[in-house]
């Protein structure tokens, strides 16, 4: 490699787990782990270097060429439909893009259908294609909230062990999607980067995903 | 570079350096208007690349667009005789509504359109100046080819409603997403059915010897080239050969184009046409922070008179060098070197 390979990796615990991969697959860099306000780490020596940002911005970095590699949850990818290039599912981040309602529901097809999220491209898609109408509440957070003051009908949100469902008294009714991280690539960069990338991709896909 | 040439900003100099380079292969300017008919692309709204048009009301009430796309225009006033083909070149701006921002957008773009009797040759010279292109403006840079046949034949095993994911999946280079669709629609795995490819077909050989001619003409063109089948691009538009071009420092492709006979069969012409755009705004930005805004930063006191401050000045340009005459120095400029006139225009200091 004869340039850096910038890559920006999503802050939190699973920005953290995608991190101790890519350092097992021979791309790891000192200080990254550590607990400081350094948001920029390097290794010259394998040329990498990384960067955290905010989850749902690491799609931005990437399609935008600030970054050539990133992580970036499924539900970012089709919310926001970067044009990126998504080499490969890391299988780690695991969940799926759901709709819940409170355990009462009964859907009534001649009404409007009024939807809570925080993805509103993914869930007017998913509803389109059933040919429903909906209406969008577009909400930023506490989305189990909206059924149950009666804000909406149902919600369409990302739901891993349904525990937060069970304790408000929501209960699951379809998949929309399922997701996990996705190794993505900025296209521009792609071309020039095309070996250190593959190494990366490689590197990768060796590596389990931590149980 | 010369002085006029070195005052250019890289999306100026850029059109001019392509100009020179398609006139020498008889491409002819194609000056066109701003503005177009609403209803000419509405009619032709899926052979647009962004959905966003620009609509207004002009005098007479009729309702009208601001141009979105050149090809279209261009195919429309083209009428090539038989065995004929027109080849010209344009730059002009046009003007779209941004997907991301919802805000207007004008775009600079430069190309190259060859429309009638389209062989090889034709789609070989029009990538090695693609190829050509790239090189005239950056040292660094890439020309990915594709051709939409070997697309096709790749997806041929799909039943037609798993296509357009599968032909996201392969435009994402989506190896897992592409495997998650075979299994979904009982096709085989992806890789025994990519070694059953039909490759002894006519279409896919002609598709294959297409894309090797097209290639080998290009890397006569100093960038580097790539067979790419990621680069799908949109097959309503395009149907053979596909390209995009990179440049080291551009974010995002800065050349597209392809062979787009569908949108001349759209418009009731006899004839293919192939071609590309640059896009000017994308170009790699040259930082020169070292920079200097003039060479020489000559400052005068009030009252001085105008005459002498003039003729210091110009004494200075006629040995080349680039003079900003100010009464004091402007925050943050930079010069190589400061004149100080008097009261009565004499130099005084250094």
């Amino acid at each position: 490699m004869s340039e850096f390979l910038h890559i920006a990796l999503p802050k939190g615990r699973l920005g953290e787990r995608v991190y101790r991969r890519f350092a097992a697959a021979g791309f790891a860099c000192p200080g990254v782990l550590e607990d400081t306000r350094r948001l920029i780490f390097e290794n010259a020596e394998q040329k990498v270097r990384y960067f955290w940002v905010k989850p749902s911005d690491v799609a931005i970095y990437v399609e935008r060429g600030a970054a050539d590699l990133g992580v970036a949850g499924k539900d970012i990818l089709l919310e926001y439909r970067p044009d990126v290039l998504e080499l490969l599912d890391l299988q780690t981040g695991c969940c799926r893009m759901a709709v819940a309602a409170r355990q009462d529901f009964r859907d009534r097809p001649e009404r409007t259908l009024r939807v809570a999220t925080k993805f509103p491209r993914i869930a007017g898609d998913y509803y389109r294609s059933l040919g429903r109408d909906i209406d969008i509440i577009r909400l930023n957070g506490s989305i189990e909230l909206a059924p149950l003051l009666g804000l909406s009908d149902v919600i369409v949100d990302l739901v891993e062990t349904g525990a937060t469902l069970r304790e408000n008294h929501l209960t699951e009714l379809e998949t929309v999607a399922p997701v996990s991280a996705r190794l993505i690539a900025n296209r521009a960069s792609f071309p020039f980067h095309r070996a250190a990338i593959t190494a990366v991709m490689e590197g990768l896909r060796q590596q389990p995903e931590e149980a | 570079m010369t002085e006029w040439a070195a005052a250019l900003q890289p999306e100026e100099r850029a059109p001019l350096e392509l100009r020179a380079l398609y006139r020498q292969y008889g491409y002819t300017y194609y000056k066109m208007s701003r503005f177009e008919e609403y209803d000419f692309y509405a009619r032709n709204r899926d052979f647009l690349v962004s959905e966003g048009v620009i609509p207004f009301t002009d005098t007479t009430g009729r309702l009208m667009a601001l141009k979105p796309d050149v090809t279209l225009s261009i195919v429309k006033g083209c009428r090539p005789g038989k065995g004929e083909v027109t080849r010209c070149f344009y730059h002009e701006n046009v003007y779209r509504v941004s997907d991301l921002s919802q805000t207007y957008r004008e775009i600079p773009q430069a190309g190259v359109e060859a429309i009638g009797e389209i062989d090889r040759a034709v789609r070989c010279e029009v990538a090695l100046l693609a190829a050509k292109s790239l090189r005239a403006l950056s040292n660094s840079c890439v020309l990915t080819l594709s051709h939409l046949d070997v697309a096709a034949a790749l997806l041929e095993p799909l039943p037609a409603p798993a296509r357009a994911p599968a032909l996201a999946c392969l435009s994402q280079k989506n190896a897992h997403g592409l495997t998650e669709i075979c299994k979904q629609w009982g096709a085989a795995e992806v890789l025994p059915a990519l070694r059953e490819l039909p490759c002894q077909t006519p279409a896919f050989s002609l598709a294959a010897e297409e894309l090797a001619a097209a290639a080998e003409a290009a890397a006569a063109g100093g960038a580097e080239v790539a067979i790419d089948f990621s680069l799908v691009q949109s097959g309503r538009y395009y149907n053979g050969l596909v390209l995009e071009g990179f440049m080291k420092g551009a974010p995002a492709r800065v050349l597209s184009g392809g062979q787009y006979d569908p949108l001349l069969r759209r418009l009731g012409k006899q004839a293919g046409g192939v071609g590309f755009a640059v896009y000017l705004d994308r170009l790699p930005v040259e930082s020169d922070p070292a920079e200097e805004d003039a060479d020489v930063l000559l400052l005068y006191p009030a009252g001085a008179p105008a005459d002498r401050v003039l003729a210091v000045a110009e004494r200075l340009r006629a040995q080349g060098k680039r003079v900003a005459a100010c009464k004091a120095a402007p925050a943050g400029g930079r010069y190589r070197e400061q004149i100080i006139l008097d009261q009565n225009g004499e130099v005084t200091g250094a």
